[in-house]
């Protein structure tokens, strides 16, 4: 009895790893790849992002979007700052869901995106619906220089007028 | 009383009229038909330094966000940059040094304008034509160029000129440049203009083209007619006598059964056909030898303002060089731009919307097809937002394989490989109006976007991806 138990047992084990790695066989990690953006955390002013990549045809890839709460709000319960930025990334309850994107691969094997991000850190979650290959996840932190650009702005467009 | 009341009435009802008759005629074409006819002096000249001037924009902003403009009539871009342009190709004191391509491209992610001209063209004319008296040595070390590289950033200012192979980094800390960054900083502040980005940057392919990642605005509407086709005979008599330069009583004229019109005097001749077609033909009166472009631009931008009334939105599309008969010339053709967008003519037997063959100082022939805006003044948009060029090349990905694999005699397999080598392969990619050019009257352009691939323009209806003219 224990060994009809056992062999059963190992056959089961052993079909699953097969169907495991015949899984591994069928998908090719190497044509799904997020080719913008390249850095996988980065900081800029610009409040949108392209998103693009490769994936078989007809893949659909969802696009999520987290921001955070407001970057100057500060903790008032433990008294600790909200400033988030690259070095001080938020935890996952920080994060809020901004915006949902479903983006399809077409026949040039290709996908493209332009997605909103918000002031202070952003959380890019890329997921390709396929089993097998991970969602990617991008870091962006989007600062503000609205204040310098609009003296440099003020500067340029007095400085012709005195001359 | 009464009369006075009646008078009073009469009176509203006659200025009640001539403003309805004013706002009227506002809406109609009839400042082309005025322009066509009168046999007045014209206002506007096209000088020679309004004949290149560059048929697209790009503005770079900073990392990779960039954006293209056709033209830019709300802004002064044009007009700096030809100023701070023409005063570096005449500066004494510049510094010239030759750089790769790649650092190049890496400028690209600096605050900077680009130039695109709408093909290459000799350094040294282009000076002379922005009133440049002495050309320094970058037209020697670079003797043509279709590209021009302007550096708007926080450091010192520098440019680039490039033929696409060769790139001249010339430096000069004292020219002026803050107009110039205005206008940067004020589009970008704006926020109204789409976000491009080039092919290289988004799928790693060796091409400069630049495509939208999404597209914010819409195209204006727009109809088109023949303007020759609702001219009356007296109309016509007075292009006769502006092209031929005398009174209508010394020139024949020849009525023919199509409805078209043939003028002559001496061995000038001067045709308006019924497809709406203007030809001017004189035949050369001596041998011309050897060509000259700059003599060969200056007679047929003075050419232009004596005869051509409508010269709004009309640019320099291509310079030929021909022969005929041992002599050497050119042919010049023109297109034309509505709301700043270009039209591409989809008639078989014109080519171009004007085709021009002058012999240094002497014009041969001058061919015009006169459509012109119906409704000026009347903004009306399509409904929806044009598709991105990246979705309608991908709805056209196989016959732009296609095409590719038969041009090129290629029978790649490699998905892979055949992506990057179409993609690397297109030459442009344009939005335009296409003119189908099949009514005589109220005819609606098309909005396209019009590929370049080789040496063939594809022109796919911008809100379907259709494709709707090859040639």
């Amino acid at each position: 009895m224990w060994k009809r138990i056992i062999t059963c047992i190992m056959i089961m084990l052993s079909l699953m790893s097969f169907s495991t790695l015949s899984y591994a066989t069928v998908v090719d990690a190497s044509k799904y790849e997020i080719i913008n953006p390249e850095k996988s955390s980065y900081s800029t002013e610009e409040k949108v992002v392209l998103i693009n990549g490769k994936a078989p045809s007809g893949t659909e890839v969802t696009i999520n979007v987290y921001g955070t709460t407001d970057i100057s709000i500060k903790n008032t319960k433990n008294g600790k700052d909200k400033n988030f930025n690259l070095d001080k990334l938020p935890t996952e309850d920080d994060y809020i869901l901004m915006s949902t994107e479903k983006v399809s691969s077409g026949n040039m094997g290709l996908f493209q995106k332009q997605m909103d991000l918000v002031k202070g850190i952003n959380k890019i979650v890329i997921n390709f619906g396929v089993e097998g290959i991970d969602k990617v996840e991008i870091i962006v932190y989007v600062y503000d220089r609205s204040g310098i650009v609009t003296r440099d702005a003020i500067k340029t467009t007095i400085l012709p007028l005195l001359k | 009383m009464r009369e006075r009341v009646k008078t009073i009435l009469l009176f509203l009802l006659v200025f009640s009229s001539i403003y309805m008759t004013q706002k009227l005629w506002m809406q109609l074409p009839n400042q082309f038909l005025e322009d066509l006819s009168t046999n007045e002096a014209f206002s506007k000249s096209y000088v020679l330094s309004d004949m290149i001037t560059p048929n697209k924009y790009l503005l770079n902003f900073g990392n990779t966000f960039h954006t293209i403009l056709y033209y830019e009539s709300q802004n002064s871009i044009w007009e700096n940059s030809r100023a701070i342009v023409a005063s570096i190709l005449g500066s004494e004191d510049i510094t010239i040094d030759e750089i790769t391509k790649d650092q190049y491209l890496k400028f690209q992610e600096e605050r900077s304008l680009v130039l695109y001209l709408p093909e290459q063209m000799n350094t040294y004319i282009l000076a002379k034509m922005w009133n440049v008296k002495t050309p320094n040595d970058i037209a020697d070390t670079i003797p043509n160029i279709n590209e021009i590289y302007i550096y708007l950033g926080s450091k010192d200012p520098f440019f680039v000129f490039s033929d696409n192979t060769n790139f001249i980094l010339v430096q000069n800390s004292s020219i002026n440049n803050t107009l110039l960054k205005n206008d940067l900083t004020h589009i970008k502040e704006s926020g109204n203009y789409n976000i491009y980005y080039s092919m290289r940057e988004g799928y790693g392919i060796e091409s400069d083209i630049y495509i939208p990642s999404e597209m914010k605005t819409t195209m204006p509407e727009v109809y088109v007619s023949n303007v020759l086709g609702s001219l009356d005979e007296d109309a016509k008599d007075r292009i006769a006598e502006r092209f031929l330069d005398k009174s209508i009583d010394y020139i024949r004229e020849i009525v023919e059964g199509n409805g078209s019109t043939f003028y002559v005097l001496n061995d000038k001749s001067l045709k308006l056909n019924a497809n709406g077609t203007l030809e001017y033909f004189q035949p050369l009166e001596e041998k011309v030898t050897e060509r000259n472009l700059y003599t060969s631009l200056s007679t047929v931008a003075e050419f232009i303002t004596k005869k051509e009334s409508t010269i709004e939105g009309m640019y320099l599309e291509s310079i030929d060089e021909i022969e005929s008969d041992s002599n050497e010339g050119y042919r010049l053709t023109f297109k034309y731009r509505i709301s700043g967008i270009p039209v591409l003519l989809g008639n078989r037997d014109v080519d171009d919307y004007i085709e021009i063959e002058v012999f240094n100082n002497h014009i041969r022939s001058y061919k015009q097809l006169t459509r012109r805006e119906m409704n000026q003044g009347i903004n009306t948009s399509f409904e929806h937002r044009p598709l991105l060029s990246f979705d309608v090349l991908d709805k056209n990905y196989e016959f732009l394989v296609k095409e590719y694999l038969i041009y090129n005699n290629s029978d790649e397999v490699n998905e892979e490989n055949i992506r990057n080598e179409v993609l690397g392969a297109i030459e442009d990619i344009t939005l335009s109006y296409y003119d189908p050019n099949l009514k005589d009257k109220s005819e609606k352009l098309i909005g396209v976007w019009a590929i370049k691939l080789n040496g063939k323009t594809y022109a796919f209806n911008a809100y379907t991806g259709n494709l709707v003219f090859e040639k």
